[in-house]
């Protein structure tokens, strides 16, 4: 025995235990357990009394046992096996009304069988209930598709929590009135004999609300409740009024049915008497009990995990409430689930404990064993003001707070969600909140501005080096140049938008001139001859958007342009050809890899529609005397290079070579490429005779650059470090020449950059 | 006169010159041939949609129906003629509010029931016709002077061909029970197989499959009406043929009629309005906003349609406008709501004869049917008729259900089909209701797919080389880039790491993303030091919703418990504000730069100045920021958690 309780297992086991059975553990389980436990047995009477009413009201002591019995059953199972420790889960109003209306119409549909027969039917078809919406949520977790959904809005949830803060308080006036609350009662309310029934619970709510705000300790709710009862009885006391007048007066809660023979076990015996031809008739109500399990599920669990502050694995609790159901279905009880209010309190009294739910199966044991006759002696107002201040904090957070939390449109949603609740039903109010936020982030989604950079061909060019006649032509002709890179989803909300700015465009030059013809000031646009649109950061398409590119390649024929795209991934390109949005062989439409290679396309166009450059081939020597040397120091110059002739699509540096040797280009085309991390490639520049390449590497400083690439068969001269020292050496007035004809090629490259970003910002 | 109130698009001045150069010899001969063509398929068509009206219980009363019909016609195509921006423009009733109107009628004599005054439930039928004219005429205008039309144009695509083949469907329901009087559906099928039923509408049936023959090889104008022409001359061919009397023929209800002596226009008279149940409409008050939605949606799709078919500009809301006058005016002369006529109108801009003269003279047939009176009615075969309202469904079915197979992925094809089922069994608004409902789920589910968070940079479990991937660097330029990299990659840099959120971050794609980022915060392999700097960048993300910013609270806090600073940039100002309010951002405390590389810069600062003062606390200030906003300054100290 000694060398047991000495192994260092145990000793940790021990440990625990002794943690656990500290006596603020104890003390605030045992206070937040009998709270919760009564507050959940005097449900179940309620709901009790809800079912089995009617055709059923004699049957209303088994209807009390099976509901009583349900509550113990759920708030055990789910304390022992919920993620979060403290997690109270009883039978909930939204199912229950629905089982409500199920048992009426068995019950009415059964008029004419013996009573016998009714209640069994009905009993079985509550349990049936219970173990179908197990199985499925215990299915459900097993397949772990609690990832799946767990996708509630925000606004949604806070509609939720607001509708249960709402119908909390309208819980206690009704229990403090015992009427319901409506418009026409509000008037009532006023009157001398109603003000001291709700008058004394409004106060108390107050108070528990502000000593639980003053004071974190896990005595001060149970504490104040206490006093409050005590208050209450001291009063009674004082007034001198016996409790049997108070009782029925309405002071003190019941009178409860009689609840002898409660608890009534399914038995084999049973199996003859049912009428499976009326449960059969009733499978709307038992998938509707189903789907309603599950959404309240769903939102009560993000939003105890909103309160509690961490996050609930949703297939856990899913297992954990499925395996609760079942083990009430086959206790004959009913469906449950994730009770929020009581979590609430649990939450506020600081008794995250499991020790808190198997305290709180308690009273429902006490209620069977003994009857529920000591129920009795609860005063009324204690128990209302608990509702009503469970109520007024939700509402608080949810209605007040979240004012300043939220923008306008999600906190509209939050009063909508409410009210709905509250007037049609949780199902109605819920689906509505849905129903908004989704239109909501389909309206903030085309508001969207899906063309990020909007900039025609006159501001900015493709990275060809161009000469500067043809730099003055592309200037003054680049307006007929539109470019469009999007972003984004295209889809129904956005691809109008696309569509009017392209138009509008086309027929802008149309205006200008009627603006023209009238006399008022307005500079004449280029007419529209070229519209680039890059899909590089387009994340879809859907059908919508392809019609509209199909409207667009319309236009293009309508209006006499070009639609050039480019950036295009696959399977854009092939929705595109389906939707006959797209016509690669046409002459209207081309598509391009990147953004640069379709401008260059165009200024060609735009360029052969004038005088085509004439390609004469001229010697390097030639080049380099019009460039920064005199023609007897190219001829010089030209000896300390070495030439190349290169094939197309040769590597002249590999990607990330830094071999520092300088290249002049006598004829051909050259392009100097970035590769991207997708493996794409960006293409920064396009070099053709008379230009320089790898002066940066020549320097040995990291180039801008990871590999150039000949386009055309070219013919290269390129210049070596030990050359070039030579050179220095031997005719130092080519090096300074070369030197300061290489930092006017920095200079330009550098004023161009930022003419560039100047135009993006 | 008329001119005086003609919307305020067409001057004084402007008008007369137009007026005259109508007059204009070769243009008035090809109006008036345009003209006579449209109002005889015009005449034909309103006879059709007559027939689908007034049929069941109120087949007697046809005549009235089809002096609205053609009446209305008249009407309209006169108003939208003088009143729209196009020249040229046709507008008659049309098929989809028509089959509105169809189901509107079968309603309310259904709900009279045969114990009602006999007359009582035709002027009830023409009261609410006019009312639906009405009405819509007055929201059309409305919207065209509020300048909305172009709200209209955010219909998906699929919904769009939902709607059209369920209208297709709808004429040939509508077809069937003209020719046969029974309506088609699945139970009756053996019904209509019957011997002596199969003749009424197989003839209807092979006069529409020569019509979509002939349409589809010859694209001539005069096609449709030869083709009918020929049908009836050969219907009365085969009944001289056989020698069958007249009287047998109507016995057997080969013809439309018979119908009473008199006009066929019965305009509501202050007489006859104490004989309308206004009850039994109000009860149908929402198939009349049902009507009113339809027309507005025909008009939006037709308006782009001839748009692009005229290859010109058509101003949507001035067309709101025009049509919205037109139906007033229908609706006060007790006719039936129009709409503009995509095949008329072409056909007219085919004929080179794009004048407003046009369309007044379409009205000319109408009249003229009105003058005769009923007595040519009696002569119809109904086949013929059918056979045209057959043609037009089965045309739009054919191009709804065939050809956009081939031009739609498979879920919007499906979408075309759940919306075309729910039409036909629950109705036109819970039909284009689901088929909105399953195109949000589509795109809803498209924006959720999308990757939110585009790479967690720098070693991550499993312990990558640093940035090289990294796409938060692959913008800059390279030299930048590398000197980013080499830090990164440095034992002090490895405290650092970056991650690139893009796309829209909506309640969707929210929990993964925080998912993600708290597992990075947490989860760190033991060889790297702990995550000191969480570096969020911005600059691809779209938008925030409240879903996604509360999750980043919850992050922040996360981060403020593990002792990780969580940076920011390339924040909007949207973005910003979003922030602030969900408290992820504390107003003045934050750290929150213009771009990457003096995000970086900034937690290099920190990290040597933590580094050099060997202590554990540590101030900094950062540079001043570049957004827009005011600059945001961060004072952090580290010992024990932020304050």
């Amino acid at each position: 025995m000694q060398s047991f309780l000495n192994r260092p297992s145990s000793t940790s086991v021990l440990q625990r235990l002794q943690a656990e059975v500290q006596p603020q553990v104890w003390l605030s389980s045992l206070a937040a357990g009998l709270v919760t436990g009564i507050i959940g047995v005097i449900r179940a009477i309620s709901y009790a009394s809800l079912i089995f009413s009617g055709a059923l009201a004699m049957h209303l002591p088994t209807g009390l046992g099976m509901t009583v019995v349900s509550t113990g059953i759920t708030i055990a199972v789910v304390a022992l096996t919920s993620t979060l420790p403290g997690i109270i889960a009883t039978p909930l109003a939204a199912p229950t009304t629905i089982v409500a209306l199920m048992a009426a119409a068995i019950a009415r549909e059964m008029d004419s069988a013996a009573p016998g027969d009714m209640l069994t039917t009905v009993l079985i078809a509550i349990a049936l209930s219970a173990l179908l919406t197990g199985s499925m949520l215990l299915l459900l977790g097993l397949l772990r598709q609690g990832e799946r959904i767990r996708f509630v809005p925000y606004p949604v949830i806070g509609g939720f929590m607001a509708g249960t803060g709402w119908l909390l308080t309208k819980g206690f006036f009704q229990v403090a009135t015992d009427g319901p609350l409506t418009w026409s009662s509000l008037l009532e309310f006023w009157q001398p004999e109603m003000l001291w029934r709700w008058l004394p619970g409004l106060g108390f709510a107050i108070a528990l609300l502000i000593a639980t705000r003053r004071w974190k300790q896990f005595w001060v709710m149970p504490a104040t409740l206490f006093a409050c009862a005590a208050c209450f009885f001291v009063g009674l006391a004082i007034a001198d009024i016996p409790l049997d007048q108070a009782r029925a007066a309405g002071l003190l809660l019941g009178p409860f049915p009689d609840s002898q023979q409660l608890w009534q076990p399914l038995t084999p015996t049973m199996l003859p008497h049912i009428h499976w031809a009326a449960i059969a008739h009733q499978t709307g109500s038992l998938l509707t009990v189903m789907f309603v399990s599950l959404l309240s599920l769903l939102l009560s669990n993000s939003s105890i995990e909103l309160v509690v502050g961490r996050d609930l694995n949703l297939s856990s609790e899913m297992k954990a409430v499925g395996l609760a159901n079942i083990a009430s279905g086959l206790s004959g009880g009913m469906a449950g689930n994730q009770a929020l209010p009581s979590t609430l309190l649990v939450h506020d009294i600081g008794a995250n404990h499991r020790l808190t739910g198997l305290v709180a199966v308690a009273p429902s044991v006490a209620v069977l064993a003994l009857g529920s006759s000591f129920l009795s002696y609860l005063p009324k107002v204690v128990l209302g003001s608990l509702l009503l201040y469970l109520g007024l904090s939700l509402l608080w957070q949810w209605l007040y707070q979240a004012y300043f939390k939220l923008p306008l449109s999600d906190y509209l949603t939050v009063w909508i969600t409410l009210v709905l609740i509250d007037a049609v039903g949780f199902l109605q109010g819920v689906g509505m909140g849905f129903v908004i936020t989704v239109v909501l982030f389909m309206v903030r989604y085309s508001q969207v501005d899906v063309a990020k950079q909007v900039f025609s061909g006159a501001t900015s060019r493709s990275n060809v080096e161009r000469s500067p006649t043809e730099e003055a032509l592309l200037s003054q002709r680049g307006g007929q140049i539109y470019a469009l890179e999007l972003q984004g989803f295209l889809f129904f909300g956005t691809a109008n938008y696309l569509l009017t700015k392209v138009r509008d465009r086309a027929i802008a030059p149309r205006a200008s001139a009627e603006a023209a013809a009238t006399g008022s000031d307005g500079a004449a646009v280029e007419p529209l001859r070229y519209v680039v649109i890059d899909f590089r950061q387009v994340s879809g398409l859907d059908s919508s958007a392809v019609l509209t590119f199909n409207k667009i390649l319309k236009l293009a024929r309508k209006h006499d342009f070009t639609l050039v795209l480019t950036n295009l991934l696959p399977e854009f390109e092939a929705a595109l050809k389906q939707g006959q949005g797209l016509d690669v062989g046409g002459d209207r439409c081309q598509v391009w890899p990147d953004i640069d290679r379709g401008l260059e396309w165009c200024e060609g166009q735009i360029l052969g529609n004038t005088a085509p450059t004439s390609e004469i081939p001229t010697s390097l020597a030639d080049l380099l005397s019009n460039l920064f040397l005199t023609a007897d120091q190219a001829n010089q110059f030209v000896t300390y290079l070495k030439h190349h002739s290169l094939p197309a699509q040769h590597y002249i540096f590999q990607p990330g070579e830094r071999r520092p040797e300088l290249y002049f280009i006598e004829s051909g085309q050259v392009s100097v490429l970035l590769e991207l991390e997708d493996g794409r490639t960006k293409r920064l520049q396009t070099c053709s005779a008379g230009h320089l390449l790898g002066e940066m590497r020549f320097f040995n400083k990291p180039p801008l650059s990871s590999s150039v690439i000949t386009d055309t068969p070219s013919q290269l001269y390129s210049l070596s470090q030990e050359n070039f020292q030579r050179m220095q050496q031997d005719a130092p007035d080519l090096a300074h020449a070369l030197q300061r004809h290489i930092v006017e090629i920095l200079c330009e490259s550098l004023v161009r950059r930022g003419e560039q970003l100047r135009v993006m910002q | 006169m008329l001119l005086k109130h003609l919307p305020a698009s067409v001057s004084q001045s402007a008008a007369c010159r137009a007026f005259a150069a109508e007059l204009d010899p070769d243009r008035l001969v090809s109006s008036l041939v345009a003209g006579s063509i449209t109002g005889m398929i015009g005449v034909i068509r309103a006879i059709s949609y007559a027939a689908l009206i007034f049929s069941g219980p109120l087949a007697p009363s046809l005549n009235v129906g089809v002096g609205i019909a053609v009446c209305g016609s008249a009407l309209i195509s006169v108003v939208v003629a003088l009143t729209s921006s196009l020249p040229g423009m046709i507008a008659t009733p049309l098929a989809a509010p028509t089959v509105v109107l169809a189901a509107l009628a079968a309603a309310i004599a259904q709900r009279l029931g045969p114990g009602a005054a006999p007359g009582a439930a035709v002027t009830t039928v023409v009261a609410a016709i006019a009312l639906g004219s009405v009405l819509t005429g007055l929201t059309l205008w409305i919207l065209g002077q509020l300048g909305w039309g172009r709200g209209m144009e955010f219909l998906p695509y699929p919904v769009v061909g939902g709607f059209m083949a369920g209208t297709g469907l709808l004429l040939v329901r509508g077809a069937f029970k003209v020719m046969t009087g029974k309506d088609v559906s699945l139970g009756q099928l053996s019904w209509f197989c019957q011997v002596d039923q199969c003749p009424r509408w197989l003839a209807g049936l092979a006069i529409a499959a020569v019509l979509l023959w002939a349409t589809k090889q010859f694209h001539h104008v005069l096609v449709m009406p030869v083709v009918l022409a020929a049908a009836t001359l050969g219907f009365y061919g085969t009944i001289w043929v056989g020698q069958t009397p007249l009287a047998t023929v109507r016995a057997q209800d080969w013809l439309l009629g018979p119908f009473p002596q008199g006009n066929l226009w019965h305009p509501l008279t202050p007489g006859n309005l104490s004989q309308v149940q206004w009850g039994v409409i109000y009860q149908a008050g929402p198939t009349l906003g049902l009507l009113v939605f339809v027309s507005l949606v025909s008009l939006v799709l037709t308006n782009g349609s001839i748009e692009l078919a005229v290859e010109k500009d058509v101003d949507l809301n001035c067309e709101l406008k025009a049509v919205g006058l037109a139906n007033l005016v229908a609706g006060l002369g007790s006719t039936m709501a129009g709409n503009q006529a995509l095949p008329s109108t072409l056909l007219v801009h085919r004929l080179g004869a794009a004048n407003r003269m046009t369309g007044i003279v379409k009205a000319l047939p109408c009249l003229l049917v009105l003058v005769l009176g009923p007595a040519f009615l009696n002569y119809f075969p109904k086949p013929v008729l059918g056979s045209l309202l057959l043609f037009l469904g089965l045309d739009l079915l054919w191009q709804w259900l065939y050809g956009a197979w081939f031009k739609l992925p498979v879920a919007d094809y499906l979408i075309i089909w759940a919306t075309l089922l729910a039409i036909n069994t629950a109705g036109f608004i819970p039909g284009i209701g689901l088929g909105l409902g399953l195109a949000a789920m589509q795109f809803l589910v498209h924006c959720s797919r999308l990757e939110a968070v585009v790479a967690v940079g720098a070693d991550g479990p499993q312990d990558q080389p640093t940035g090289e991937n990294d796409p938060a660097i692959a913008d800059l330029s390279p030299a930048v880039a590398a000197e980013l990299r080499a830090w990164l990659d440095s034992s002090q840099g490895k405290a650092v790491a970056t991650v690139k959120l893009r796309g829209f971050l909506f309640f969707g794609t929210a929990k993964g993303v925080c998912q993600q980022l708290c597992d990075r915060i947490l989860y760190q392999s033991p060889a790297v030091p702990p995550l000191q700097y969480l570096i969020l960048d911005f600059q691809q993300v779209l938008a925030l919703d409240s879903s996604a910013a509360m999750g980043l609270s919850r992050l922040a806090k996360l981060a403020q418990d593990h002792n990780c600073t969580l940076v920011f940039c390339q924040l909007t100002e949207s973005c910003q504000s979003l922030l602030l309010k969900s408290k992820t951002l504390a107003p003045g405390k934050n750290a929150v730069f213009a771009d990457y590389s003096q995000a970086v810069a900034w937690c290099q600062q920190q990290l040597t100045a933590i580094a050099a003062a060997g202590t554990a606390e540590a101030a900094a200030t950062p540079p001043q920021t570049a957004i827009k906003s005011p600059p945001v300054e961060v004072s952090l100290t580290t010992s024990g958690g932020m304050p």
